[in-house]
């Protein structure tokens, strides 16, 4: 078993990577919505009248997919929150979703493997494996594929964290340059269902943080609260299955 | 043999938890010391010239309210690992986060010159130019704080914070009644004036100040201290809230007992020649010593605790113990702020109005800052079982209400000119 200490070595001995700010970045010819740009748009049904308003976009959750499919819309109708299942929706705009029939939704009720784009990683932490560092996200991209809508990428950056005090109507671009793809991201910190605090939530990038040499994982583990900290640190020491 | 090992059992323990007290201690000490800085120094001893001891009772009071509000910020720093910059960017909306941000750097980096005016007036009591005094100062806690590791610039705060002991020396030497102390402190002796009125306010405003509140939950996550540290830790903010709160006290009775009842003052030197018929030719080195120990310290603190909330809400990196290049936007406004703070106080003429108005900034956000705090501290979603509880809650929420009303009575009072 590989054992992984935390020594107390100056931060400002531990080096960033060659590679560091070298994400991997998106390379998808699709449309893209940002999740800060379309979160309090309107949803509107097939008749084109607006019903509610967009709280949140919610993609499953599995360790094996890298990027993981929409599954359901958080909207507010008549001062009430509602789930919408993802095939309900026609098209996803930063400024308009639309529905393909009347809203007809269920109660919001949390499971552990859906995850809440807003709610539970928008302005969080993440693990980036490539740069080797962690980051607070300031925008999730939303891409169309084939088979629906996925969660394809993150943006860190200060700018278009910036770029949200502004009002909807100029919040809804993506930068594509800005934007990294999300199968970097080997860890991100979300609220939780039920639990006290944030919960770390690993992707099936972690595993090739193991790749990384003992300095730079040093470094990043120190930028980790406590409890993530632990949990990643374990994560990178487990041997490979 | 047996009762020998018995009997040293429970000392070593004591000696461990001493030990233990000691390695975690400096964060709520720093942060609450830093709240005596220039602008404190100040307001207490015009607090004291003015109203005699009568205002030592609302002293006590501001003293819970500071104990209640530093340990909710230290808890949270050790619960979470985060500092209040990232949890206010987590928990509320990106807009008033980034507000309550922008606020403060603009806040802090005013108050950053008073500090550094407060280092060349102390060094004139003490017969230095400030002219000299405030580059070497502006040079010394530049390199103390970013060639660095956090523990050396914990150390020199931490030697700082010794300085306030010229404040108690000060009062013992000014002769007050101490029975007359005594009763002002433990019962209200309030003046019925809007002049009395406008001295508790500014007595609250430059007591409970948002930098000292974002740097104790920065320097308790910079310090690693997590929950199974933070007792230790606790007490260190409660001790240092406390200890903070006397020294400013000590101030208002030196004071108080050399020209009580005379008016208010208007700089720290008058303050100091005023003490110099009852201390002696001791009075300007007593003062100047302990005023240029809280402009330092409160030079290092304020700056830094803007750094930390800025670069802990747009997620960049964010150690003292960090290098320049690995923590650039961190060290950058560090030393953008030292150094503007630095020549707009070498600057000739009157700054008392650019303090003015950052007090009334500071005033502005204080009681936004609170309601965060206290929301933050509530939230048993963020903080499971180390949440406020019912009894906490509502005395914390007393607390946050009366300083954040006062706090916003200052704003007004100053747009009315009566403050």
């Amino acid at each position: 078993m590989t054992s992984f200490a935390l020594r107390p070595a100056p931060r400002r001995l531990l080096r960033r990577p060659a590679g560091h700010r070298r994400r991997r970045q998106l390379d998808l010819d699709a449309e893209l919505v940002s999740v800060a740009g379309a979160l309090g748009c309107g949803v509107f049904d097939s008749a084109g009248r607006r019903v509610a308003k967009l709280e949140d976009l919610v993609v499953r959750w599995a360790a094996s997919e890298s990027h993981p499919p929409l599954v359901g819309i958080v909207v507010r109708a008549r001062g009430q929150r509602r789930y919408v299942q993802g095939d309900a929706i026609l098209e996803l705009h930063p400024g308009a979703v639309r529905l393909r029939a009347e809203l007809a939704g269920s109660a919001v009720e949390r499971q552990p493997w859906l995850v809440a784009l807003g709610h539970d990683v928008l302005d969080r932490q993440i693990v980036d494996v490539d740069g080797a560092q962690i980051d607070r996200v300031s925008d999730l991209v939303l891409a169309s594929t084939a088979d629906g809508f996925r969660l394809v990428g993150a943006d860190v950056s200060t700018r278009t964290l910036l770029m949200r005090v502004w009002p909807a109507s100029l919040r809804g671009r993506v930068a594509r340059e800005r934007v990294f793809d999300w199968a970097s991201v080997a860890a991100f910190s979300e609220r939780g269902a039920g639990t006290a605090g944030a919960v770390l939530r690993l992707t099936q990038a972690a595993a090739r943080l193991r790749e990384r040499g003992p300095a730079d994982l040093e470094a990043l583990l120190r930028d980790l609260p406590p409890a993530h900290r632990a949990r990643l640190a374990e994560e990178i020491a487990r041997e490979p299955t | 043999m047996t009762g020998v090992a018995v009997a040293r059992r429970p000392r070593s323990r004591r000696l461990g938890r001493v030990l233990a007290f000691l390695a975690i201690a400096g964060p709520g000490l720093i942060a609450a010391n830093a709240g005596n800085d220039a602008g404190g120094v100040l307001t207490y001893a015009s607090a004291g010239a003015q109203f005699a001891y009568r205002t030592l009772f609302v002293m006590l009071l501001v003293t819970v309210a500071l104990v209640v509000v530093q340990e909710m910020c230290a808890r949270l720093g050790a619960y979470t690992g985060s500092g209040l910059g990232a949890l206010i960017r987590e928990q509320f909306p990106v807009r008033a986060g980034l507000g309550a941000m922008l606020l403060l750097l603009i806040a802090n980096a005013g108050l950053t010159v008073s500090e550094f005016g407060g280092i060349g007036a102390s060094m004139e009591l003490l017969g230095v130019s400030r002219y000299i005094a405030v580059p070497i100062a502006l040079v010394g806690i530049w390199a103390v704080t970013v060639l660095g590791t956090y523990s050396k610039a914990e150390r020199l705060a931490l030697v700082l914070s010794l300085t306030f002991i010229a404040y108690p020396i000060a009062a013992i030497l000014a002769h007050p009644d101490w029975g007359v102390v005594a009763r002002n402190l433990l019962t209200p002796q309030f003046a019925h004036s809007t002049a009395f009125l406008v001295i508790t306010v500014a007595l609250i405003g430059t007591t409970i100040t948002p930098y000292m509140q974002f740097y104790v939950a920065s320097a308790v996550v910079d310090k690693k201290i997590g929950p199974k540290e933070y007792p230790a830790e606790r007490v260190d903010t409660v001790n240092g809230a406390i200890l903070g709160d006397v020294v400013s006290m000590f101030i208002i009775i030196a004071t108080a007992a050399a020209i009580g009842g005379t008016g208010p003052l208007s700089s720290a030197r008058d303050a100091a020649a005023a003490l110099e018929p009852v201390v002696g030719s001791a009075a300007p080195a007593l003062f100047g010593m302990g005023l240029l120990g809280a402009s330092l310290l409160a030079a290092m603190v304020v700056p830094l605790s803007s750094s930390y909330a800025i670069a802990e809400a747009v997620g960049a990196e964010r150690s003292v113990s960090d290098s320049f290049r690995r923590a650039p936007l961190f060290f950058g406004l560090f030393t953008a702020q030292l150094v503007i703070g630095a020549v707009v106080a070498l600057v000739p003429g009157n700054l008392v109005s650019l303090v003015v108005n950052m007090q009334v900034l500071n005033g502005l956000i204080t009681p936004v800052l609170l309601t965060f705090i206290l929301i933050l501290a509530n939230r048993r979603s963020l903080l499971g079982d180390a949440a406020n509880g019912p009894v906490f809650r509502a005395v914390a929420t007393i607390c946050v209400a009366v300083v954040g009303t006062l706090a916003l009575a200052v704003v007004v009072l100053k747009a009315l000119g009566m403050a």
